[in-house]
C-alpha cells in the first residue's frame, strides 16, 4: 500500500512538473516547443543522472525521466487550447496511462507521445463537459 | 470525453485551417514540395541519430535525446528559408522512433531509418490533424514505428 502510494504520488508531481514547466517556457515566448520540451527534460535528467547515485531515489532513474519527458508533451499544447488548469488536468490522466500502459507496446518509440495526446484530447473534453454542466446548473 | 475533446479541437483546427486557406500558406494539392523533403530527411535523420549514438555512447537514451534536440532546434531558429520550416519539429518526430529500445525483435537501424521516413511522411500529411495538441509529434512516431514493426515480421 505504502510503495503503490509512493509510486502514484511521486509520478504525479514529476508529471505536473514536467507539463506545466514546459508549457510556463512556451508560453513565456523565449522559446518554442520543441527548445521547451527538450530543454526541461534535459535539465531534469542531467541533474538527477548527476545525483541519482548520491541521493535516494523513490523510482528508478529511467522511469522518472520517463515520466517527465512524456509529460513534457502536454507541455507542448497551444496555450489556445488549454489552460493551466487543463494542462494539470492531462497530468492527471497521463500519470493514469503511464503506470497503466507499462506491460503494452513496451520500448515502442512515440509510445508516451501517444499517451500524452489521447491524455489532452481527454482533458480539453473533460473541460467542456464540466464548463456545459455549470452552464446547466447556472441556468 | 475523448470524442469531445477531439471535436473542440478539430473546430479550433477548422479555423486555423481556414486562415491558412485564405493566405495560401498550404498546399491545396498532393505535390511534394522541397519543405515537405526536409522535413522528412531530419525525421530520418533524427530517428537514425539518436538510435546509433544511445547504442554507441554509454547515457541514458532521453538525455543524449533531449540535448541534441535543444541544441539543434537552438541552431534551426537561425534558418531563415522556406525549406526549413518547422525542421526542429520533424526532427523531434524522429527523435522520438530513434528512441525505441533495441529489445524489440527484428530491430535494425534500417527499421529505424523506414520509421523515421514514414513518421516524417505522415507529420507532412497530417499538418492539418489535431494542430496545437500536445504529443501529437509522438503519435505519429508511434504509429510509424508499430507500423513498419508490424510489416517487417
Amino acid at each position: 500500500m505504502n510503495e503503490t502510494l509512493i509510486l502514484w504520488s511521486t509520478l504525479l508531481v514529476i508529471t505536473l512538473a514536467g507539463s506545466l514547466s514546459t508549457f510556463w517556457l512556451d508560453t513565456t515566448g523565449h522559446f518554442n516547443k520543441v527548445q521547451a520540451s527538450s530543454l526541461t527534460t534535459f535539465l531534469f535528467s542531467a541533474i538527477l543522472y548527476l545525483f541519482h547515485n548520491t541521493i535516494p531515489l523513490p523510482l528508478t532513474y529511467p522511469l522518472l525521466t520517463a515520466a517527465w519527458f512524456g509529460s513534457s508533451f502536454i507541455g507542448m499544447t497551444t496555450s489556445k487550447i488549454a489552460s493551466y488548469k487543463t494542462i494539470a488536468l492531462a497530468s492527471i490522466v497521463f500519470t493514469l496511462l503511464f503506470l497503466t500502459g507499462q506491460t503494452y507496446f513496451k520500448s515502442f518509440g512515440g509510445k508516451l507521445g501517444l499517451m500524452a495526446c489521447i491524455a489532452v484530447v481527454v482533458a480539453v473534453g473533460g473541460d467542456l463537459v464540466k464548463k456545459y454542466w455549470n452552464s446547466l446548473l447556472n441556468k | 470525453m475523448v470524442l469531445v475533446g477531439y471535436y473542440e479541437i478539430h473546430k479550433l483546427n477548422d479555423v486555423k485551417i481556414a486562415y491558412r486557406l485564405e493566405h495560401h500558406t498550404i498546399h491545396q494539392n498532393i505535390s511534394l514540395g522541397i519543405n515537405d523533403v526536409v522535413l522528412i530527411g531530419a525525421s530520418t535523420l533524427g530517428a537514425v541519430t539518436i538510435f546509433e549514438l544511445a547504442h554507441t555512447i554509454n547515457l541514458p537514451t532521453i538525455l543524449l535525446a533531449s540535448g541534441i534536440t535543444f541544441i539543434l532546434s537552438t541552431l534551426s531558429i537561425k534558418l531563415k528559408h522556406s525549406a526549413f520550416k518547422s525542421i526542429d519539429f520533424a526532427f523531434y518526430a524522429g527523435v522520438f522512433v530513434g528512441t525505441t529500445s533495441s529489445v524489440i525483435p527484428h530491430l535494425s537501424l534500417a527499421h529505424i531509418a523506414l520509421s523515421g521516413a514514414l513518421a516524417g511522411v505522415l507529420y507532412v500529411l497530417s499538418q492539418n490533424v489535431l494542430i496545437g495538441v500536445g504529443g501529437r509529434l509522438g503519435t505519429f512516431a508511434f504509429i510509424a514505428v508499430w507500423l513498419i514493426d508490424t510489416l517487417w515480421r
